[in-house]
């Protein structure tokens, strides 16, 4: 594994004297916008409701590769149990600077809640959103659909099913989502 | 403290490694957003899409440098060559004037951090060579032709890539010159 000094970026903002810290937010935002100007551009182009289907599209393009990376972080061939399948979900949230925090965490039952989320301060403060805006609608969605395609990529569609029953984005204080094992399993 | 000040925290991650999370999660999403436009929209209408949404962006980060560096109104490659420098910066890019006469103004960019923690190999090659594509020959050709309009020089100037990291040179090269009459 590549040395954390030897990352290009920090040589790069070593010689510019920008500190890690400074750029971490500056990228954040970065992405925020990319992924707002995102659904503004299907929202002026398709309408509202075909919107959260491209917008949600786009982030199920991670699916390969977040299924790929947490095999390798966590050591395995293949993901299957429950707890296996949370412990992608905080990869995966991770990865966003989501911090996902197991509140359950059983053979057949999996909960875990988001209690901080950067992506919709940012937004908020980069584009002056409110809470329950068409794009926070969006977002809420985004997530739902990335995990139904995550579980028919590892062949568990009918074993395990996802839920999320609350989202920061549309007023609540928690994003919370759920994985529960059907009786198929 | 911000919540992604928190975020890093509850995460257990040092400066540095959220500032590489954090980078590499920018250039991958580019990467999906411009994908995704693509397949849903069509080659020029995503073009088209992904450059008016970076646009107002841009736009502010040419303010930025000006003001940042004094200057009110660019007059001339020197004031050009300041705020572009200063301007790449945003993304970050690295950049140093390999020419600067009256007539002509060439940047070599020497540091990029797109290529390098943009999109990794989970997709198929083709998708990521026409990202990069329109990274380079359509968006960063627009953004040349920004900063002669920033600049009010239109008329009299012309931008143009001659080298493109990202697809294979070692580094980029911008040419800003005057238009021949």
């Amino acid at each position: 594994m590549k040395r954390r000094k030897d990352e290009p970026i920090l040589k790069a903002l070593e010689t510019i004297g920008r500190p890690p810290e400074v750029q971490a937010v500056m990228s954040y935002q970065g992405f925020v916008a990319a992924d707002y100007n995102f659904y503004k551009s299907a929202e002026k182009e398709a309408g509202e409701a075909n919107a959260r289907q491209i917008h949600a599209k786009g982030w199920a393009y991670y699916v390969p590769m977040i299924v790929a990376e947490s095999k390798e972080a966590m050591g395995v061939h293949e993901i299957k149990a429950v707890p296996d399948v949370g412990r992608v979900a905080r990869y995966f949230y991770d990865s966003i600077d989501l911090p996902l925090k197991p509140v359950e965490d059983g053979p057949k039952r999996f909960v875990g809640i988001i209690t901080i989320d950067p992506i919709i301060d940012c937004a908020k403060e980069l584009f002056n959103l409110e809470i329950g805006c068409p794009y926070f609608r969006s977002l809420s969605k985004v997530f739902p659909l990335f995990f139904r395609e995550l579980l028919i990529r590892i062949g568990q569609e009918d074993k395990i099913r996802f839920s999320q029953d609350k989202f920061i984005g549309l007023g609540d204080d928690v994003t919370r989502i759920t994985f529960q094992a059907t009786d198929k399993m | 403290m911000t919540t992604l000040d928190e975020s890093m925290k509850v995460l257990g991650r040092t400066p540095e490694e959220h500032c590489v999370n954090n980078v590499r999660l920018m250039y991958r999403h580019m990467y999906v957003v411009y994908t995704t436009l693509k397949e849903m929209f069509g080659t020029a209408k995503a073009e088209e899409l992904y450059w008016e949404s970076w646009l107002p962006f841009l736009k502010q980060g040419i303010e930025n440098a000006k003001k940042k560096l004094g200057i009110k109104k660019i007059k001339g490659f020197k004031d050009l060559a300041k705020v572009a420098q200063l301007a790449y910066l945003d993304f970050p890019c690295l950049s140093e004037t390999a020419e600067l006469t009256d007539d002509r103004f060439v940047q070599k960019i020497t540091f990029c951090a797109n290529p390098i923690y943009g999109p990794t190999p989970f997709d198929n090659y083709l998708d990521r060579a026409d990202y990069f594509r329109n990274e380079s020959w359509v968006t960063t050709q627009k953004l040349l032709d920004l900063y002669i309009e920033a600049a009010g020089m239109t008329e009299q100037v012309e931008g143009r890539l001659e080298k493109v990291m990202c697809l294979g040179d070692d580094h980029c090269t911008f040419v800003f010159e005057k238009r021949k009459k």
